[in-house]
């Protein structure tokens, strides 16, 4: 293999190692990426697997008693008959449950063990000592989690425990519990019995399947289920089912990692096909000297291979370094750094695989350029190659047939999503493909606005059209990274706000107090509490509703509405959905509230006279609360409660977490009256959700990103360097460095704008068909939840200024290396 | 600036004692060693000498496109060492105009583009008249739309001839324009410079190695191992082919 293409290859590598910089980066991303996601789940898996099988390690057998509400058997008779079996020589519950445990209004959920004997203890004291009765011991990270120290209180429920030690145990993010131990008397009720596996030691004189089975059969007889395993296959079993749970997550990384390792595939091929396009006239003297286009070829193969290992490895150390930070950052690291061999094998095989893959088709194609061709002077002109019919009726068809297919999932509810991906797919696949076919046009229409930004701007505007082909290669890898970020958080978006609407449908009320119940029943809100929240900025409308208590008799049977409130005119602005009045025949009651269906006579309690009314389902608050006209609720028995409920509207529905606390703080001074609702929880708990997956998954994507943008960057500097005489011409002509960079600013702006915005379009198209395939699924009654289609402006926006300002960036080095090239250095004839 | 005030007709360029060394210790080259020349308003200057003798350098020099190690340079007035990079390149944008041997136009932009570029940096208007007269005069009618590469070399050559003279520039640099054209095409050229010089009164100093260009030059300086030997006025083919013989003895 020491050829002299081997050779050239290496000399390549050697002189001008600054073009395969952006190669290198690209490259160690993508690999850094699938790498990182073995080497983080396998260390964060070992850990978690670990920490869970630790308390198990050192016992012969584990017992585990599977609970049963009917069981009645209690600690004393399992332990009598766990002693008694011939082999065994010590055992005990691990009695262990999942608490919340506070202190103030901190809170920490924590695996919560009793103290075991000292031989089954598995974890050692930092500080402190183990807990007595009434004491507890926590982790490190709980203890920071609380604020507390030795000697501080923490409560669980109604019992309050003492700090008495701090354990070495850390927190690991997979199963992400901290834990605790407690005092060794501290309420083993028998209820706990049943939660706890049992560890125990064998004496040497049975065997083992003896003693298993003997336990079985003893455990058994008491009407406990039981299931007896050696220890180390216990330790095992939990490593493996830690595994599973992990190993999900891992291919769910990998999809990520896949698609920055496609978007890295478009940045290396575009990169291999600039150097080799500016290695024209070398491959042609080579080729005029009798080098085979076979040995050229193979030449940029071995170049390739190289690259990719050296890119790969660096990859594979970033790995280590993030798997080890965080590692720390969880405590895992105190379980060791675990990587699977194979899996990073792979992953570095990977990195030289696609280098490899992305540099066949431009190695083809220069060695295929005759030998006079390629050595007659440098073509510098605008390369103005057609591109192929086939392709171009190819995507054609694809973008035609995608764009039916999408819009047609939108009218189906069967099979809605499966059509909805496939065609989106096809339509992305025909746009990513066919960028060639519009991405030219695209940026000349928008070079043709930034003429105006004088002679920078039009050498710019000039610049970015003189290799379609490039340019388009590049704008298209930020377009796929772009656009799946777009679809997903656009997706979300739509998802989120329809699932809101849905909420607002349902519950119609943004917020209201209502009174708690008490030993006698519920009590009238204090009319204070009414003025009070009128004051909260924020809330735009503030209403008390009077209600009864009604006993009243429904399809011949008594039953409890519980509460019979008035609908006052006032009332129906609260929610657009809500009707104008109740009409004087009829009650408002929840959705099949009591058992009730719509159209049911209910016999009100009017003074010992009945009042019939037919119920409607119109919900407003809850189920115990029934609406009538004032005319109606006016005749009815019973004591008046002139604040039972009261009702507000927010006046802005931006910024809602101060006017929440606001309205918490004034309903909490009344806490044992009063009880806080409204469809506003629903709504931010919806929000919420949605947008720690759309900042999770965001991240993940933006890796993605961040290679289309080495790859923006990457373009531009394989131009400057192939610019340079032109550069040259320019400084000698009057252009001033600046403008020399400004120029080069604006090409990379041009290209993420054009890149970005498309990616910005078709991933909202995809987003919504998304949202609206999905929703399709969720069929309620026959009604298919309406979607709105909506932005997360903030987040969008955001996603675009982010793309400016690394387009900025991107165009800094590449700039400042124009503007250093001296004129005359560049103007020397080769 | 006290050097330009001794001599009464301000020479438009004056070098005094330049010196340009490249490299250092073994691989030490003294490319320019204490050049002093002059150039008058109006006139057409030929350097010339053997490969290697320092014309290119002395030109960049005085252009500004490179610095020198020692030594002054004033143009129109103005001392050129004493500029920084903007003010450098904002005189060679205002003041000079320049001809290279090839490569001379930016390949995106088209002919009439490629001219307009240092008025359209300097923000100003082009000269209508001159241009269609230059445009006519060199035979460029109906190509001013087209891109470099649908130019033959010499009329890229010609346009670039119109982009250096259009802005009416107090002197325009030429290293070997004629380098890269055949007999014909060249003499055109140099007549065509040689016109310029007569009729617009404009100042040019170009770089050449060949001595069939003394006959369209009012002046021809002949260096060797970056030293004036030979500073002639009204020279012909015949004198600087002689001159350029002795070189080599001395
Ligand atoms: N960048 C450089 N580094 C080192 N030496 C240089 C450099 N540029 C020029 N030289 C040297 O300076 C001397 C003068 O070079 P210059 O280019 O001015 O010659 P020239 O007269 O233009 O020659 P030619 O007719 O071949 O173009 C030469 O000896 C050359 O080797
Ligand atoms: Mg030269």
């Amino acid at each position: 293999m020491a050829s002299p293409m081997f050779k050239a290859a290496l000399k390549e590598l050697k002189f001008h190692p600054a073009r395969y910089l952006a190669t290198i980066v690209a490259i160690a991303i993508s690999v850094g990426f699938v790498a990182a996601s073995s080497m983080v789940t396998s260390t964060e898996g070992t850990a978690s697997a670990r920490q869970l099988s630790a308390p198990y390690a050192r016992a012969d057998l584990v017992m585990t008693l599977t609970p049963a509400s009917t069981v009645t058997t209690t600690q004393a008779e399992v332990r009598e008959a766990v002693l008694t079996t011939p082999g065994v020589d010590t055992g005990e519950p691990l009695i262990n449950q999942t608490l919340l445990l506070s202190k103030g209004n901190l809170v920490g959920l924590a695996s919560v063990t009793v103290l075991p004997s000292s031989q089954f203890l598995w974890t050692e004291l930092r500080e402190g000592t183990w807990p007595a009765s009434g004491e507890i011991a926590l982790n490190s990270a709980l203890a920071k989690a609380l604020e507390v120290g030795i000697g501080d209180q923490i409560d669980h429920d109604d019992t309050s425990l003492t700090v008495s030690g701090i354990t070495t145990e850390p927190v690991s993010t997979f199963i992400g519990t901290n834990t605790a131990i407690i005092g060794p008397d501290e309420s083993p009720t028998d209820e706990w019995v049943h939660f706890g596996n049992w560890v125990l030691t064998l004496n040497d004189t049975v065997s083992i399947t003896q003693v298993i089975s003997d336990l079985e059969a003893a455990i058994g007889a008491l009407g406990l289920p039981v299931e007896v395993v050696a220890g180390e296959d216990y330790v095992k079993e939990v490593a493996r089912s830690v595994t599973g749970d992990i190993d999900t997550f891992k291919y769910l990384l990998w999809i990520f990692a896949a698609i920055a390792v496609v978007v890295g595939l478009i940045t290396i091929s575009n990169t291999f096909t600039i150097l080799l396009a500016q290695r024209q006239r070398h491959i042609g003297l080579l080729r005029s000297i009798g080098t085979s286009g076979k040995q050229i070829r193979r030449s940029v193969w071995v170049e390739a291979l190289f690259l990719g290992l050296i890119g790969g490895l660096i990859g594979v150390g970033l790995a280590c370094g993030l798997t080890a930070v965080l590692g720390i950052f969880t405590g895992s690291i105190h379980y060791g750094i675990h990587v699977p061999l194979v899996e990073t094998a792979l992953a570095l095989g990977l990195g030289m695989v696609i280098t490899l893959v992305a540099s066949i088709v431009p190695a083809r194609r220069s060695s295929k350029v005759p030998p006079l061709q390629a050595l007659q002077p440098v073509a510098m002109g605008v390369h103005v190659k057609r591109v192929s019919i086939v392709r171009t009726v190819i995507c054609g068809l694809m973008i035609a047939a995608g764009f039916a297919g999408a819009l047609y999932s939108v009218t189906i509810t069967d099979n809605a999503l499966l059509v909805a991906v496939l065609s989106s797919g096809v339509l992305a696949v025909g746009v990513l493909f066919g960028a060639r076919l519009f991405v030219p046009s695209l940026l000349r229409a928008v070079g043709f606005l930034v003429r105006g930004l004088g002679p920078e701007g039009s050498a710019a505007a000039k610049n970015v059209i003189r290799d379609p082909a490039r340019a388009s290669a590049t704008a298209t890898a930020l377009m796929l990274a772009v656009g799946l970020i777009i679809t997903l958080q656009i997706g979300a978006a739509s998802m989120s706000i329809s699932v809101q609407n849905k909420v607002a449908e349902e519950y119609p009320i943004d917020l209201f107090v209502s009174s708690r119940m008490d030993g006698d029943g519920r009590l009238d809100l204090p009319a204070a509490m009414s003025r009070s929240l009128n004051e909260i900025s924020g809330i735009g409308r503030v209403l008390s509703i009077a209600c009864k208590d009604q006993e009243s008799v429904a399809e011949g049977e008594t039953s409890s509405f519980d509460r019979v409130c008035s609908y006052t005119p006032e009332l129906a602005a609260f929610a657009p959905r809500l009707p104008q009045a109740v009409p004087d025949d009829q009650i408002f009651i929840w959705e099949s509230g009591w058992g009730l269906t719509e159209g049911a006579t209910v016999e009100l309690n009017a003074g010992g006279i009945p009042m019939k009314v037919t119920t409607k389902f119109e919900p407003i608050v809850m189920d115990s609360y029934s609406f009538v006209s004032p005319k109606v609720y006016a005749t009815l028995a019973g004591e008046s409660y002139d604040n039972a409920l009261i009702f507000m509207k927010v006046s802005e529905e931006s910024n809602l977490m101060p006017v929440v606390q606001a309205v918490e703080e004034v309903v909490g001074e009344h806490l044992r009256f009063a009880q806080l609702d409204g469809s506003i929880f629903q709504k931010t708990m919806i929000e919420q959700a949605m947008d720690i997956v759309v900042s999770i998954v965001s991240a993940l994507l933006a890796v993605a990103v961040l290679i289309a943008l080495v790859g923006v960057g990457n373009t531009l500097t394989l131009s400057v360097i192939e610019r340079q005489r032109e550069n040259a011409i320019f400084r000698a002509l009057g252009f001033l460095k600046r403008q020399l960079k400004i120029m080069l600013l604006i090409e990379a702006a041009l290209l993420t704008l054009i890149g970005g915005v498309v990616g910005l379009v078709f991933g909202g198209f995809f987003g919504w068909i998304g949202a609206k395939a999905a929703a399709a699924q969720f069929v309620t009654d026959g009604v298919v939840l309406p979607v709105t289609f909506a932005i997360d402006w903030p987040m969008t926006l955001g996603l675009l200024g982010v793309l400016l300002v690394a387009s900025i960036l991107a165009s800094l080095l590449p700039g400042r290396r124009a503007a250093k090239a001296s004129p005359v250095e560049a103007l020397a004839e080769i | 600036m006290t050097a330009v005030e001794y001599s009464s007709v301000q020479p438009i360029v004056s070098a005094t004692n330049l010196v340009k060394v490249y490299g250092e210790g073994d691989t030490l080259v003294r490319a320019l060693d204490g050049v002093s020349a002059s150039f008058a308003s109006g006139t057409f200057t030929a350097i010339m000498g053997p490969s290697g003798s320092g014309k290119s350098t002395l030109m960049h020099c005085l252009a500004g496109l490179d610095e020198s190690t020692s030594g002054h340079i004033a143009i129109n007035g103005t001392a050129v060492e004493s500029l920084n990079d903007n003010e450098l390149t904002k005189l060679r944008r205002d003041q000079i105009g320049f001809i290279f041997q090839s490569f001379n136009l930016l390949p995106t932009h088209t002919a009439k583009e490629n001219i307009l570029l240092p008025l359209e940096l300097a923000g100003t208007q082009a000269d209508q008249n001159l241009l269609s007269h230059l445009v006519k005069s060199l035979g460029l009618e109906g190509r001013m739309g087209h891109l470099p590469s649908q130019l033959s070399g010499g009329e890229q050559q010609r346009v670039a001839v119109i982009r250096a003279l259009i802005s009416h520039p107090s002197v325009v640099f030429a290293d070997e324009p004629t380098g890269a054209l055949d007999t014909r095409n060249s003499k055109h050229l140099l007549s065509y410079l040689c016109s310029a010089s007569q009729e617009l009164g404009q100042t040019i100093i170009m770089v050449t190695h060949d001595p069939k260009a003394a006959r369209y030059v009012d002046r021809a300086i002949i260096l060797s191992d970056g030293q004036v030997r030979h500073d002639m006025d009204e020279p012909t083919e015949e004198t600087v082919i002689e001159a350029m013989r002795h070189l080599g003895g001395e």
